[in-house]
């Protein structure tokens, strides 16, 4: 079973790789995103351990054969292990001027950092916030339909922009973490198990162009609990916010769950707030603080990080970062972390 | 239960409402929309980094990852076409089929020629600012930063007709203008360019 995966992912890597020059001039795009990090755990302990992580190597291919009908793909492989996976494949119909029409799977536009930011040659940091995992568990793709666009308002080139999707739902136990509902196998459920229900949600937005200045809302819900018999409701819920001057960019984006559980709910809440300033298009310190604050003490946490870029060029970055967490967990008292990372969109 | 139903007919409501507004066009140049809209998840990547079709085939995604309506995505797409990669194998420049597409479109091909200053407004100011001293809207995001066009010892060792092929034809992360504009608006951008770094009389 695992040789088949291997085999399977290695043919789907090399028929990617063989793409452009089969397609060339046929309006298909073969591009996508490389990283490499050096990560040192338990800096300050006597225990501290050096880990080298291949965390991506992902492959994506766009093509646009047909007028105003496109299809997309991400193949991820991840931590330079056996798994090959698709991050995403949907075909998009652009025939309208303010709405994009996708279907398959697709990140899930909830906020920014899931569906827009998480790459890491786009992220200001080597990897994600507090928040970002275990509350809406980034990267999380679903099957579904999805509707984008967006309009100006007014003449002073700000823009309103929406997503709304309606996709199968995080599946999970009652009472089981977010991020372990991810990836749920649907071939598994055939011919019994979950009902039928969906899991809905969006994000609205409002782009102050010249200001920079962008805010957006964005939630989530569905049933989230593997019964036909029983309803357990997941929401998700929301708020982001992003300012740019020059080099400077300033953001936040908070998120709040509700979860369902038998004889009552668990609220989850996490978010973070980050600063980075961009110097000579080359040069960029970033600071981000980070926390979640889940059921639970022993589950709360919160980091300080402190980060600086290095452009080598717009496609390429090394991203030093180290890390100041703070966990309730009682036996992670001194786990900071320095990762150096090597990015690269090709 | 409840709840779910409300969210989805809410969100029906509004798709449809934004879907039937298909009236509304974009209000900004390419180049703004370029500056505005790229920065607000990555590092801009130069036009010359892909040639047209590349762009043609990345802009299509790209609108639905930016949200953009098709007439900002079109707009866009024919500024990233000017100054994209050209290529050699095949002879191919973009320029003939920028042109075609610009014929149908308003929002770039002004009908009457512009001055040097509505040039330099629509086309340069995103990156080299108001002033011309390379500290526009995108200029921090650009790798290397947009010249300073005030710079009078850099300038001066530039000639006219050197600096004329520069903005028809763009040099590392610039586009070329060749494809955008009529040759008097490209001179006359080169003359309100030339002026700025000349001191006032």
């Amino acid at each position: 079973m695992r040789l088949q995966r291997i085999a399977v992912g290695a043919s789907v890597l090399f028929a990617l790789a063989l793409w452009p020059g089969v397609a060339s001039g046929q309006g298909l795009k073969l591009t996508g995103y490389a990283d490499f990090e050096a990560i040192l755990s338990n800096v300050d302990s006597d225990n501290s351990e050096l880990v080298f992580d291949n965390h991506h190597f992902n492959l994506i291919g766009i093509g646009a054969l047909i007028t105003n009908v496109f299809a997309a793909v991400e193949v991820e492989y991840e931590h330079a292990g056996e798994e090959i996976a698709l991050e995403y494949g949907y075909i998009a119909y652009t025939g309208l001027s303010n709405l994009t029409i996708a279907a398959g799977k697709f990140i899930v536009p909830f906020g920014r950092f899931n569906k827009d930011l998480h790459p890491t040659w786009i992220n200001r940091m080597p990897d994600r916030p507090h928040g970002f995992s275990d509350i809406l568990p980034q990267t999380y793709s679903d099957v579904g339909l999805w509707v984008s666009g967006g309009a100006p308002v007014g003449t002073s080139g700000a823009r309103v922009v929406y997503d709304a999707f309606v996709v199968n739902g995080l599946l999970g136990a009652d009472s089981s973490s977010i991020r372990g509902m991810r990836n749920n196998d649907r071939e598994k459920l055939s011919g019994g198990g979950r009902d039928d229900s969906k899991s809905f949600g969006g994000r609205l937005g409002l782009e102050l162009g010249p200001q920079g200045f962008d805010i957006g809302a964005s939630a989530y819900i569905g049933n989230y609990l593997d019964d036909p018999d029983r309803n357990l409701t997941l929401s998700i819920y929301g708020v982001d916010a992003a300012f740019r001057h020059q080099g400077l960019e300033l953001r936040a984006e908070g998120v709040l769950a509700t979860q369902d559980v038998t004889g009552g709910d668990l609220t989850k809440k996490g978010g973070y707030a980050q600063a980075a300033y961009l110097i000579q298009s080359q040069f960029e310190p970033v600071v981000r603080f980070s926390l979640r604050d889940m059921p639970g003490e022993s589950a709360d946490a919160q980091r300080l990080s402190f980060g600086f870029n290095y452009y080598l060029a717009a496609n390429t970055a090394v991203r030093i970062a180290y890390h100041i967490n703070t966990e309730e967990t009682g036996f992670e008292s001194d786990n900071n972390q320095l990762i150096v990372q090597w990015t690269m969109v090709f | 239960m409840q709840t779910t139903k409300r969210t989805s007919v809410a969100c029906a409501v509004f798709v449809a409402l934004l879907a039937a507004s298909t009236t509304v066009r974009a209000q900004q140049s390419g180049v703004e929309l370029w500056s505005q809209t790229c920065s607000r998840c990555h590092m801009m990547q130069p036009a010359n980094r892909y040639t047209a079709d590349q762009w043609e085939t990345i802009m299509v995604d790209m609108r639905l990852a930016a949200r953009l309506s098709a007439d900002e995505a079109e707009a866009i797409l024919n500024f990233l076409k000017g100054g994209a990669r050209r290529v050699a194998a095949s002879g191919a420049s973009p320029a003939p089929a920028v042109l075609a597409r610009l014929a149908s479109t308003e929002l770039l091909l002004p009908t009457a020629a512009l001055t040097g200053a509505e040039v330099f407004a629509q086309q340069c100011v995103a990156c080299h600012g108001k002033e011309g001293k390379g500290n526009g809207p995108a200029a921090s995001a650009l790798n290397p930063r947009p010249a300073d066009l005030t710079d009078q010892e850099r300038m001066n060792s530039v000639n006219d007709e050197a600096l004329f092929e520069l903005i028809r034809d763009g040099k590392g992360t610039m586009p070329g203008f060749g494809s955008l504009l009529e040759p008097e608006e490209l001179v006359a951008v080169r003359d309100y360019v030339r002026a700025l770094s000349q001191p006032e009389q």
